[in-house]
């Protein structure tokens, strides 16, 4: 199949290169610039928005922050003005929401029309039966002759998830982890770089990693739909760090997923992986959220060359006035530490 | 519905019983080469009446008994007048005498725009006029002859995709002899699959289509190949930019028995292997490769007698790309290694069809067409390895792997033309097609033959995997009468019952259709007509252009058939010898349209289609102006389209835009062909066109917006900001199709010199495609350039780009007929 893939993108490449370049004014009225407030209200998280302006398409600059603009969050009808500090339109409110909450965020910011949104904060989700089992998997092992040997650690992970039959649901699972390694002389920054300092023998580091499922019954009902090489339409299956889903065919029950989580281990010549702590995050979202990175996960992660042939996706918004997300969430985190060997 | 059926048949009893009429039934042909004309004038002054001959070139045509005065007339060919006392039934076969440079004054034929015709929306296309329109590599093209026609559209620069009057390219219904052809282009679609060399007609139906016709929303363009000539053998050969043709007709039983036999192939894949070879020279590697496309199409009439007629005909292209790579003889020290690789990759068409014409009795004739019509496209790989040791030891392995989809239809069909009185002309019949879909079926076989110190071992793998085939019936029965209402007043009315059964569910449907005329003056007349649509196909295509991997799918129970009402209405006037002028307006409303979900492709795969599309509905209207000259030494048309296009998607869980309504992918508010022929005598002849039009609907982010993104905090000083920059941006398109390509315009000309040879006609064309190099926009894209530093910081420039594909291009072609 996918030479399948490889031979219509050579047709592509052939009409482009058959094909001549050419620079093109835009030749319709500029538009205007829109206020951008994005913001997800976590369950017992404090609140914080960010403003800024969009910018036209053509404009090469940095995204201008909203510094000047009074925030008010209304929280099932009070109101609480959001401060902010520093110059890059971030605002915050000493209020941690609670599953049920409604809320409203406004904006007014001079010489606009007020923006606003509004989001229910989800009852949190209930998890039980969580297993964890780990499996090296030295097949997949190998030497990087630049400074380290990378293997692959799976960690297959099983949780209940407990569906509430009376409404419809969004849900999103993300696993991070957090390496625990230690450092024999010095060790390597995030960049690369070398570190001529010793300031620890202990060094921590945190990503979001990959994981696999197979499970029809929420993969179909996921938005993770790419084009037709996303395996996953067919096999009912996802590989990735961030996957979204509804309730659509699990409604009410409870339903097992199993995760085979893949951690890679890192050993390079100074540091040693010592174990890591995983941590799964199922969150229960709002719909407009779950729309809202459904759809920025379609148009920010599509193929450049396909997408020439494919539909553009427009980024869902639930601001009234303006564009971005007022999000809501309530996070289950189950973390399990994992010994490497 | 069942009354004005009822009311219309009783009408037809009576009239039948009460007149005391005769009929004068017959077939129209060219005297030198015997071919039927289609759409021939038959009328007699004495009562007025007159009628048009069929797609076999029949006619009937019932009269009072007493004087009558006819008169036989088509257009390039002289007129017959003859006079003569109807006593009987009598059976009055015309042979009329083609001339190109026909004195004006004496050609008075049916026009393709007839002010007189009851039928709305329809234009036929003189084959003369479509060799003569100047096109891409000098190849003369049905369907872009068509293009350049009021209301119809192309897609992308160059190609023969087809858009009707708002509607997509999967709303045509392209009939080759009565047969749909799915498939209709080749070379990703800057050619179309009819070779001009075989066809006798071509008529196209934009809207108010008569019951006969059923199956797509947007248009009918019904094609009929010739017979071929029962007197002698003619033929002609022809060598282009870029294909070769033939055409070779005749008798196989003089006056009994004709062929007609046509050919096309491209040859660049011919002229690419010496360079191919050249390049692969010296290197361990030899390879073969190319792609080309051929189309055949053949047609055997036999006429048993005057009143039964056999005709079967065929029609095969193919598109095909193909490579072939392996390695020389390598002999190393230690073992021996043979690699060889082949892919293969076709696409195409067969249409093949038996069709019996009998005339039961002056006053009906009868069809009964049995065809079979596939569409393919099969991919093939394969690669084979033979390892050798120096101790004896052998590696073989060989892998296939087929990827195959396509449709076929078997159709059964039976057409019934009765014309019982000189006011009535009806047409009924039914038809059945068996639709087998084939989405997808990947065939994967690995063979591995191992032998270690003498010990042979095999093993292979052979599966096969895919959608299962899909088979559905549709069923259609129809009737329609052509109508005489009054000497100034004629309608035609009709209605078509068509179902739909497939996977478990059936949808029926009836679509009634009417169009009528008043005739304000002899020339000028005012046309309306109604009709009531429904498709059960849909054509899964991600792109404009034409690629092989687009898959017809059949409706579901998820995805109910599209349907769509339209209403048009116009002004047709015959201005004598200069022209012909019709303006229409039309207004279509479109339910049950399919438009691929934000961010979906296909790709050649039907798999979870149904979870890619929302349904919407959309309308279309507009207004058409056609000023059509086909007589004289100067010839051509002018045709004009304002109109309007849009679509709405707002079902729950279907919405596209925010539930707005959007501009449809080919909305175009401005569309303008002038196409200008003259012929001054036999020696010479040229044509130029020039079209213009509102650029193409896309969508364009205007704007772009940071994403909500909690644990980001770069800064432009930051080490990924480059990346963040380029990640970490959400683009805002607020509507489809919100942006408006450059308009369109293009110059084409083309001139032809003749001269008579002592065996045949010798034709140098030369053609420029595009004379003023105009680069057409054909995608038009946002490029990011390089970082630069400003005193307000980091900034990166942004252009829009556009990529023109066909520049100025020449070409010239020499034919040969005989």
């Amino acid at each position: 199949m996918k030479t399948f893939r490889y031979i219509i993108y050579l047709f592509a490449v052939v009409i482009c290169f058959a094909s001549c370049e050419k620079v093109v004014e835009f030749d319709e009225d500029e538009t205007q610039t829109l206020v951008v407030m994005n913001a997800c209200a976590q369950a017992d998280s404090s609140f914080s928005a960010k403003l800024t302006y969009s910018r036209f398409f053509l404009d090469g600059s940095s995204f201008r922050p909203i510094n000047d603009a009074q925030v008010i969050l209304n929280v099932n009808g009070t109101d609480y003005n959001a401060t902010t500090s520093g110059q890059k339109g971030e605002y915050s409110v000493l209020y941690k929401p609670q599953p049920g909450d409604s809320l409203t965020l406004r904006a007014l910011i001079p010489g606009r029309d007020e923006v606003s949104a509004s989001a229910k904060i989800p009852s949190r989700l209930t998890i039980s039966d969580i297993s964890t089992s780990h499996i090296y998997d030295s097949a997949n092992s190998y030497y990087d002759p630049s400074w380290y040997n990378v293997s692959d650690n799976i960690i297959h992970f099983k949780f209940k998830l407990h569906d509430r039959a009376d409404e419809r649901n969004y849900y999103r699972i993300h696993v991070y982890y957090r390496d625990t390694l230690i450092k024999d002389e010095y060790y390597y920054n995030y960049n690369g770089s070398i570190s001529d300092t010793v300031t620890d023998t202990l060094y921590r580091q945190q990503s979001s990693c990959e994981f696999k499922i197979i499970d029809p019954a929420i993969i179909n009902a996921s938005t993770n739909l790419g084009d037709i090489f996303d395996e996953g339409v067919e096999t009912g299956s996802y590989e990735g760090s961030n996957l979204l889903f509804t309730d659509e065919r699990i409604n009410g029950h409870n339903h097992e997923i199993h995760l085979a989580i893949n951690i890679p281990y890192l050993y390079c010549n100074y540091l040693r992986m010592l174990h890591s702590y995983v941590e799964v995050r199922v969150e229960s979202i709002s719909r407009d959220y779950y729309l809202y990175l459904a759809t920025k996960e379609k148009q920010m992660n599509g193929n450049e060359l396909t997408a020439i042939f494919s539909e553009p996706v427009r980024i869902h918004c639930n601001v009234k006035n303006g564009l971005g997300i007022l999000g809501a969430s309530s996070i289950t985190c189950v973390p399990a530490r994992v010994i490497i060997k | 519905m069942r009354k004005l059926i009822l009311i219309m048949l009783a009408t037809l009893v009576t009239s039948t019983l009460l007149a005391q009429n005769r009929t004068i039934s017959g077939t129209i042909t060219d005297r030198e080469t015997g071919e039927t004309l289609i759409g021939a004038t038959v009328l007699d002054y004495v009562s007025g009446k007159g009628t048009v001959t069929n797609a076999f070139g029949q006619f009937s045509l019932t009269l009072p008994q007493g004087n009558v005065q006819l008169r036989i007339s088509y257009v390039g060919y002289q007129q017959i007048l003859d006079t003569f006392q109807l006593t009987e039934n009598k059976v009055y076969n015309v042979k009329l005498i083609s001339s190109t440079t026909l004195d004006a004054v004496v050609v008075q034929a049916q026009r393709p725009t007839d002010a007189k015709s009851s039928q709305m929306s329809a234009i036929q296309i003189p084959v003369e006029h479509l060799k003569a329109v100047p096109v891409l590599f000098g190849e003369a093209d049905v369907v872009k002859a068509v293009q350049l026609l009021p209301g119809v559209q192309s897609g992308s620069e160059g190609t023969a995709g087809m858009y009707v009057r708002g509607g997509g390219p999967d709303e045509n219904l392209f009939l080759l002899d009565g047969v749909p052809l799915y498939n209709v282009n080749h070379m990703g679609g800057f050619f179309s699959a009819f070779n001009s060399d075989a066809v006798k007609n071509i008529t196209l139906y934009k809207g108010s289509f008569p019951a006969h016709f059923g199956g797509r929303l947007s248009s009918v363009l019904d094609i009929t190949t010739n017979n071929g000539n029962d007197k002698k053998l003619h033929g002609g050969i022809s060598v282009g930019a870029i294909a070769t043709k033939f055409y070779l007709e005749g008798p196989i039983v003089s006056e009994k028995t004709t062929f007609s036999l046509s050919a096309r192939r491209t040859y660049a894949d011919v002229l690419l292997q010496p360079f191919l070879g050249i390049a692969t020279l010296g290197t361990e590697v030899a390879t073969n490769a190319g792609y080309y496309f051929y189309d055949l199409n053949g047609k055997v009439t036999h006429k048993f007698n005057d009143r039964s007629r056999l005709f079967l005909s065929w029609y095969s292209g193919d598109d095909k790309v193909y490579a072939r790579i392996k390695t020389r003889d390598v002999i190393f020290s230690d073992h021996s290694d043979k690699i060889f690789m082949k892919l293969g990759y076709n696409w195409g068409n067969i249409v093949g069809s038996a069709r019996w014409n009998y005339i039961i009795n002056p006053k009906l004739f009868m069809n009964v067409t049995g065809s079979y019509t596939r569409y393919r496209n099969n991919l093939g790989l394969g690669a084979e390895e033979t390892f050798v040791t120096i101790e004896g030891d052998i590696d073989e392995t060989t892998i296939d792997m087929s990827y195959n989809s396509g449709i076929q239809d078997l159709t059964a069909r039976v057409d019934f033309d009765y014309a019982p009185h000189p006011d009535h002309s009806v047409k009924f019949g039914a038809y059945v097609l068996n639709h087998k879909f084939t989405p997808e079926i990947i065939g994967t076989k690995i063979d591995i033959f191992e032998q270690n110190n003498g010990v042979p071992s095999q093993m292979g793998i052979d599966t096969t995997l895919g959608e299962s085939i899909i088979r559905a019936n549709e069923m259609n029965a129809f009737i329609e009468d052509d109508w005489n209402i009054t000497s100034t007043i004629k309608a035609n009315a009709g209605v078509a019952l068509s179902g739909f059964a497939v996977q478990g569910t059936f949808y029926p449907s009836i679509q009634p259709r009417l169009s009528g005329r008043v005739l304000i003056t002899n020339d000028l007349s005012f046309k309306a007509g109604y009709a009531y649509t429904t498709q059960y196909l849909h054509l899964l295509s991600n792109s404009s252009i034409s690629l092989p991997t687009d898959l017809w799918v059949p409706v579901t129970a998820k995805i109910a058939p599209m349907n769509a009402h339209q209403v048009a209405a116009g002004f047709f006037y015959n201005w004598g010898t200069i022209c012909d002028l019709s303006i229409e307006g039309y207004f279509k409303k479109m339910n049950n349209l399919m438009e691929y979900k934000d961010g979906a492709s296909f790709w050649g795969s039907s798999t979870g289609w149904e979870e890619k599309v929302c349904l919407g509905e959309g309308w279309s209207y507009g207004l058409e102006f056609l000023a059509q000259r086909t007589v004289g030494q100067f010839t051509g048309w002018i045709g004009y389209t304002l109109s309007r296009s849009d679509r709405r998607f707002n079902r729950p869980g279907q919405e596209l835009s925010g539930g707005n309504i959007f501009p449809a992918k080919y909305d175009r508010r401005h569309d303008l062909s002038i196409v200008m022929m003259y012929k001054p005598n036999e020696e010479f002849d040229a044509s130029i066109s020039w079209v213009y039009s509102t650029g193409n609907a896309a969508s364009l982010a205007t704007q772009e917006f940071e994403p909500y993104n909690p644990n980001s905090d770069y800064n432009e000083n930051d080490y990924y900001y480059d990346y963040y920059y380029y990640y970490n941006q959400l683009s805002n398109y607020e509507n489809r199709n919100n942006y408006r390509m450059p308009d369109y315009h293009r110059m084409d000309v083309s001139v032809n010199f003749h001269k008579k040879l002592k065996r045949g006609t010798r034709t140098w064309n030369i053609s420029v495609y595009n004379l003023y190099n105009r680069k057409n926009p054909y995608i038009i894209y946002e490029k990011t350039g390089s970082p630069y530093t400003s005193p307000s910081g980091q900034h990166y420039s942004s252009s829009l780009v556009q990529l023109s594909i066909f520049p100025i291009i020449p070409s010239v072609s020499y034919t040969f007929k005989f």
